[in-house]
């Protein structure tokens, strides 16, 4: 991983609380949303910390600041999603997709599984990728997702179910 | 836990790896808290959604900015430039041989060099080896066009603390390695004072800057590195290559043939000659190996003396699925060959120049089966089938 350094502004509380998190992180924050499908996760992670710094009294707790992020994390790219979907409409060419070198380098059988991931709902991957990919429990998903646990039990499992049929396997 | 949440759980991981991480995230971040309009990159630009994903920075060194300076002290017939405007061709594939052993984590950047005139284009890349991961990231390169026809390779680049740069080695005439982000300029410094500008690369997720130079080998030179301010931020020594002699006009033995798009875009002869060792300072004969287009290896191994099996090739280009192993081996060396896990390559030796005791060699091994097998050992059996010789070669490139 790089090495990441905090700013001529680590000087700031705020800022300094923030950059420990980040320096922790960031490479976390930035591969969920890789795996949520976003196709610039570098600059959803960066805007989930930008946030976070400008919320000053998530940083009393820890927790609570990580949980922040996520959860951002998880909204930016769906929303990120949504505005694809209009520029599709606008422009049909203007299609994101992952580069094929991306798709190229990943083994066979995972690039199988990936493709179906990405074409289940977002709720459904997001739930799925947050359980199986941070292990979080559902409790913490329910946190991130902004859903209650019941919801997030039910769009794991419909959402594994939909994985095993469209990879010809039992869930 | 089930068959799909393995399969699941490990596609995850395999494509988590594959997000890069700028070095400058921190500060981009911080830069965000201060603007007044917060939000994504897309809400504030109007750039197309697809030309923003696939946005890569060449930086052209701050010489070649202010028109080549320098270049009139320049040695001739290799100089370095870089182009974000001119058209590159296509970059290497994912199959090739070494975007399969270091696949790139961050964007593959293409450089343009001129080599002796002629227009080349070399694509660098990050990656880990997956035959050295544990030494940390490296930097690949691939050199096409101009002498040039697929070849580079992969190797360990971090900037050693305390310093601004490190050498990555090269091939030919292009040098190239790593300098820190503050770098604005690279400049070789050549016996006899002269300053070859070099250039400065860099795209998405890049750790470092890339930097390339070009000049005529052999020659040592200083590599120097400076900021945007004009302030010396270090300097790396590069030894010259050593000298190689002409290509004898007779006593060459063909080796072997190789098909054209392979070693080289057309067909070609590998011939070995018996040399004289004083013309590369090594007493006694060696043995070099010219194809047909002038490309050589030359053993700095004596040929006379005790038993023994000399590799001189195992070249391969990124447009190869074939990697040729040759040398030569002593008298007494009937048959070599290489070990790649549970598989063998081999060939029977065959005689060289009367008198030489010398005996030359050649097999071709799949490029795909070395980068299966890392652990490579090469072995030479006598007449009886005795192993009489052998030598780890070590993981594949």
């Amino acid at each position: 991983m790089a090495n990441l350094r905090a700013g001529p502004d680590a000087g700031d509380d705020t800022v300094g609380d923030v950059s420990g998190l980040f320096r922790a992180r960031y490479p976390e924050m930035v591969r969920l949303a890789g795996l949520l499908g976003a196709d610039d996760p570098e600059d959803i992670a960066q805007e989930a910390f930008a946030r976070l710094i400008r919320k000053h009294g998530s940083l009393r707790d820890p927790d609570a600041a990580l949980a922040y992020v996520r959860s951002t994390v998880c909204n930016l790219t769906r929303n990120r999603h949504r505005h694809l979907r209009v520029v599709r409409l606008r422009t049909p060419s203007a299609r994101h997709e992952e580069s094929s070198e991306q798709i190229a380098i990943l083994n066979e059988d995972h690039r199988e599984v990936l493709t179906a991931l990405a074409a289940l709902p977002a709720r459904r991957r997001e739930a799925i990728v947050l359980r199986y990919w941070l292990d979080l429990s559902e409790r913490e998903i329910a946190a991130a997702m902004g859903i209650s646990p019941g919801t997030v039990k039910s769009n794991v499992s419909r959402g594994m179910a939909a994985l095993a049929a469209a990879l010809g396997e039992q869930a | 836990m089930n068959t799909i949440e393995d399969r699941l759980r490990e596609a995850l991981r395999e494509r988590a790896g594959q997000s890069p991480v700028s070095p400058d995230a921190w500060s981009r971040t911080l830069a965000r808290t201060r603007r007044r309009v917060w939000g994504p990159a897309w809400t504030r630009s109007m750039i197309p959604v697809t030309a923003a994903a696939a946005i890569v920075v060449i930086i052209v060194g701050a010489a070649l900015l202010t028109g080549n300076r320098g270049q009139h002290n320049e040695p001739g017939p290799a100089r370095g430039s870089a182009s974000a405007s001119a058209t590159p061709p296509a970059p290497p594939g994912p199959n090739s041989y070494l975007m399969r052993g270091t696949p790139p984590v961050t964007a593959v950047v293409p450089v343009k060099l001129t080599v002796g005139g002629k227009t080349t284009w070399t694509f660098v890349w990050f990656g880990y080896m997956k035959s050295a991961r544990d030494q940390g990231i490296a930097l690949c390169s691939v050199t096409d066009g101009g002498g040039y026809y697929g070849s580079g390779g992969c190797g360990a680049a971090p900037v050693p603390p305390g310093q601004a740069a490190a050498s990555a080695g090269g091939t030919g005439a292009i040098q190239l390695g790593v300098v820190v982000r503050q770098a604005a300029s690279v400049t070789a410094l050549l016996p006899g004072g002269h300053r070859v500008p070099g250039v400065l690369a860099s795209g998405r997720g890049f750790p470092y800057q890339v930097w390339a130079v070009v000049y005529p080998q052999p020659s040592s030179a200083q590599v120097v590195f400076a900021d945007a301010g004009g302030r010396r931020l270090g300097q790396l020594s590069l030894r010259a290559d050593y000298p190689t002699p002409s290509q004898p006009r007779t006593g060459g033995i063909p080796v072997f043939r190789y098909p054209a798009r392979t070693l080289e875009p057309s067909a070609g002869t590998m011939t070995a000659y018996l040399l004289d060792g004083r013309v590369v300072g090594v007493r006694g004969h060696v043995v070099g190996f010219w194809d047909s287009r002038s490309g050589s290896s030359i053993s700095l191994v004596p040929a006379d003396g005790p038993p023994a099996v000399k590799v001189l090739g195992d070249e391969f280009t990124s447009h190869s699925k074939q990697a040729y192993f040759y040398g030569y081996a002593h008298e007494n060396v009937r048959r070599v060959t290489l070990r790649l896990g549970g598989k063998q390559y081999s060939a029977r030796t065959v005689a060289a120049w009367p008198g030489s005791d010398l005996r030359l060699w050649h097999f071709t091994v799949p490029v795909s089966a070395l980068l299966v097998h890392p652990s490579r050992v090469l072995l030479g059996y006598d007449a009886a089938g005795r192993v009489i010789w052998q030598q780890n070669l070590g993981a594949a490139r």
